[in-house]
C-alpha cells in the first residue's frame, strides 16, 4: 500500500504572517518577526516575535499542534501588555488555535525592554506533496 | 442485540491516579524537563516537587531571577514540556 506523501505548513511562518496583517488591521504600529530584529531598542517600535517551542502532538500524515509562543517588547509594561493582550485575542479568533498560557510580564534588564509573554497551541494540517 | 453497559469504577480510577506506578510516570516527566533546564541554564536551581491533589502530581521549579525572563525570550519550560510530548496549559476551571 502506497503510504500518503504529505509535509505540513510552517505554524510559525503562519502567524508571523497572521499577527502581522492583523495586528495592521487592528491599527497597531509595530514589528512581527521569528526572533528579534538586530540592535533593537524600547525606543524603537514595539516587536512581536514569534517562536516554535516544539510540537508536543502530530498525528502522521495529518496534522501537528505547534507549541507557539508570542513574546511582545516595548518601553513600557502596560504597553507591552497590551499588545500582548491584543495578539492572544486575535489568536484565540484563528481556526486552529486553541489557548495555552495567558499573558504574563517580565523584565529583560539588558535591554531595559518590558516583555509579555503567552502561549498557543497551533494545529497544522497535512498538504499534499504534489508528485 | 445484546446491550453492553458501562459502569464507572470511581475508587478504582481515585487508586489508579493515586498509584506509585501513576506518580513515578509523573515524576519520570517532570525529572525529564527538569534535566533539560539544567541543560540549558546551569547557573539555575531546578527543583521537582512531588505533591498529590486528585491524584498524583509533580511541579518543576526554576529557582533563578531570570526565570522568567528565559521563559519569555527562551522558551526553557515550555520547550521542554513539548520535548515530552506535553501541552502545558493553565489549570482549567
Amino acid at each position: 500500500m502506497t503510504r500518503p506523501l504529505v509535509t505540513y505548513p510552517d505554524p510559525e511562518r503562519a502567524i508571523v504572517d497572521y499577527l502581522t496583517a492583523a495586528l495592521a488591521d487592528a491599527g497597531e504600529t509595530v514589528t512581527v518577526g521569528v526572533g528579534v530584529p538586530h540592535a533593537w531598542k524600547p525606543k524603537d517600535r514595539p516587536h512581536v516575535s514569534v517562536a516554535w517551542d516544539g510540537t508536543p502532538w502530530s498525528r502522521r500524515f495529518v496534522a501537528i499542534r505547534a507549541a507557539i509562543r508570542i513574546t511582545v517588547r516595548a518601553a513600557t509594561t502596560t504597553e507591552a501588555k497590551r499588545i500582548a493582550l491584543l495578539a492572544e485575542g486575535l489568536l484565540h479568533a484563528r481556526p486552529g488555535v486553541r489557548p495555552q498560557l495567558g499573558v504574563m510580564p517580565t523584565r529583560d534588564e539588558d535591554t531595559d525592554a518590558e516583555l509579555a509573554w503567552f502561549t498557543v497551541g497551533v494545529l497544522t494540517r497535512s498538504t499534499p506533496i504534489a508528485g | 442485540m445484546a446491550r453492553s453497559t458501562f459502569r464507572r469504577d470511581s475508587q478504582g480510577i481515585d487508586a489508579l491516579l493515586k498509584s506509585s506506578e501513576f506518580a513515578g510516570a509523573v515524576t519520570g516527566l517532570a525529572n525529564a524537563i527538569a534535566a533539560d533546564v539544567r541543560g540549558r541554564r546551569p547557573e539555575a536551581e531546578v527543583v521537582v516537587d512531588e505533591y498529590t491533589t486528585d491524584r498524583a502530581a509533580a511541579s518543576v521549579t526554576v529557582k533563578h531571577r531570570e526565570a522568567l525572563r528565559w521563559q519569555a525570550e527562551g522558551g526553557d519550560l515550555t520547550s521542554a514540556a513539548a520535548a515530552q510530548g506535553l501541552d502545558v496549559r493553565e489549570r482549567a476551571e
